[in-house]
């Protein structure tokens, strides 16, 4: 126990090495004027400027903002995705007739849905909450789709033995077989959405938002600003992947350890 | 006694067609397996004994000629029949008493009723300990007890096996082949399993089906008019199974190079050499 402790505290102090280094760096080069001080901020400087703005109460509003519009972005596209995915990998008829224009959609760089979403739905909250699900739809409708074509036909044919009928066979077989696929579509639309939150919160201008700080910190040069929105960008999408993570280990933790890393 | 009707064969053919033409896998094939019979077939790769296996659970509905269970026409699968695959299928995700009741779902039985069945099955086949462990948690002998145990949870009239026991270790096998023996006793049920292990199939049967490739067919039947439980060393016993054995030499030499060439890898063994 003690020396699982010991490792896995080594293990920790090995992943922040790099990160510490590049801040005790910075903090050096900002402090003995390497960088030229007019444009980098000291750290001070940025906590100094978090602490203003979490004394306001804008800091938490701004981020409360925004992972509730990723949320929602996120439960529309994910839901939609699954449908949709599902739905093509379901049915014969719905693959041939859907999955060409999927895969021509998808081809289409995400951030090229901006201007035909200001002209459909405004630059208002609606076309944010579009572009978000847009970004969760289709690694969840893409990997879907693959998880149901690769679930072994071995195990199709074990549905048939048993008679499933269409309900038993998604529910016993098709669903748990395409799990790790879908699991891993879900984890890439969390962290794709939330950079689409904050980049389309950038673009659109939001009111109190990370994107919203991001974009004052720029058009006012105050690089502290910024930085506080580039720090709460990484930390919250770190946190969301670690979360996806752990969620999928738990729902495949009865299965042979290959698929969930 | 069982209620299961005789299974009859008649003058049945299979063909796969692929981008090459057709191909040819039974021909004229005419078997009758009586309720409560034991019944090995044997057979190198490609003569179709997989195939016929496959035809009588219903899985494979396209064939010409007829195969009639109790008077009426295989249509499609049934839970009347179960059937093992060497592949066992058992689902990663299930635990071995979840993977069993899986063969329940469409059982006309009570929840209660069905927990029973999938208890008394497990302990048939000593597995009552492992009901919550998972397929990867399992041995190869474990999980080939569990796929077994789901193939007769449902009572049916006719168990297949598709060489069940392939992929274990002398020592299991013949353990299994054992324990099948008295539970194909105790159930009364009638069992078809195929097998390239000639010393399995004369072990196990009261009839050896030999086949024979290109396109597959029944060479020849050898009863095996042995009192059970038998012994390997049996001087009778090593008599069938060298008389069956005898078969695949001959035809190696009679059969066109067709057959010589593809199937040297699949030929059928002794089984404890192996």
């Amino acid at each position: 126990m003690n020396g699982l402790t010991g490792l896995s505290t080594r293990r920790l102090l090995l992943k922040s090495l790099l990160p510490a280094l590049i801040l005790g760096y910075y903090a050096l080069a900002t402090r003995n004027h390497w960088l030229n001080p007019r444009i980098w901020v000291t750290p001070g400087q940025i906590w100094h400027a978090a602490a203003g703005l979490n004394r306001d109460g804008f800091l938490w509003l701004a981020v409360g903002e925004s992972l509730l519009r990723d949320l929602i972005g996120f439960t529309l596209g994910t839901a939609s995705g699954l449908l949709i995915g599902g739905a093509l990998g379901l049915s014969r008829w719905a693959d041939r007739l859907g999955t060409p224009t999927l895969h021509f959609l998808k081809a289409i760089a995400i951030f090229a849905w901006i201007p035909m979403l200001t002209m459909f739905f405004g630059i208002g909250e609606l076309s944010k909450i579009v572009f978000i699900a847009l970004s969760a739809f289709y690694p969840v409708a893409l990997n879907t789709l693959e998880g149901i074509r690769s679930v072994p036909p071995s195990q199709r044919e074990l549905a048939r033995v048993y008679r499933l009928n269409p309900w038993q066979r998604l529910k016993k077989v098709i669903a748990p077989s395409a799990l790790p696929s879908i699991l891993t579509g879900i984890q890439l639309a969390l962290i794709l959405t939330w950079l689409s939150t904050v980049g389309v919160e950038y673009f659109m201008s939001a009111g109190p938002s990370i994107g919203g700080i991001l974009l004052n910190g720029a058009e006012s040069f105050h690089l502290d600003l910024v930085f506080i929105g580039v720090i709460l960008l990484g930390g919250i999408g770190f946190a969301l992947d670690q979360l996806a993570h752990g969620v999928g280990r738990h729902l495949l933790r009865n299965r042979p350890q290959t698929l969930n890393a | 006694m069982t209620t299961s009707g005789t299974i009859d064969i008649r003058n049945l053919g299979k063909a796969y067609s692929s981008p090459q033409g057709g191909f040819q896998v039974l021909q004229g094939l005419n078997l009758t397996i009586r309720p409560g019979e034991f019944v090995s077939i044997v057979g190198g790769s490609g003569c179709g004994k997989s195939t016929l296996l496959r035809l009588i659970s219903g899985l494979e509905e396209d064939y010409q000629g007829d195969i009639r269970i109790g008077g009426e026409r295989v249509r499609g699968t049934s839970l009347d029949r179960g059937i093992v695959f060497q592949d066992l299928r058992l689902l990663p995700w299930l635990n071995a008493e979840q993977n069993v009741a899986l063969a329940l779902e469409n059982a006309p039985l009570s929840k209660a009723e069905k927990r029973r069945a999938v208890a008394d099955h497990l302990e048939m086949v000593g597995l009552e300990r492992f009901a919550k462990a998972y397929p990867h948690q399992l041995s190869g002998g474990m999980s080939q007890r569990v796929a077994i145990a789901r193939g007769l949870v449902n009572k049916p009239e006719l168990l297949l096996l598709d060489e069940p026991f392939g992929a274990l270790d002398a020592l299991t096998r013949s353990h299994l082949q054992e324990e099948l023996e008295r539970v194909w006793k105790e159930e009364d049920i009638t069992m078809v399993l195929v097998t390239h292990d000639v010393e399995e199939a004369v072990f196990l049967a009261d009839r050896v089906i030999v086949m024979e490739p290109g396109p597959g067919r029944i060479r020849r039947e050898v009863k095996v008019p042995l009192p059970r439980p038998r012994r390997r060393g049996d001087p009778r016993f090593v008599e069938i199974k060298e008389d069956i054995l005898r078969d695949f030499s001959s035809s190696r030499t009679s059969v066109n190079g067709y057959a010589a060439a593809g199937q040297a890898a699949a030929e059928p063994q002794l089984g404890w050499a192996t």
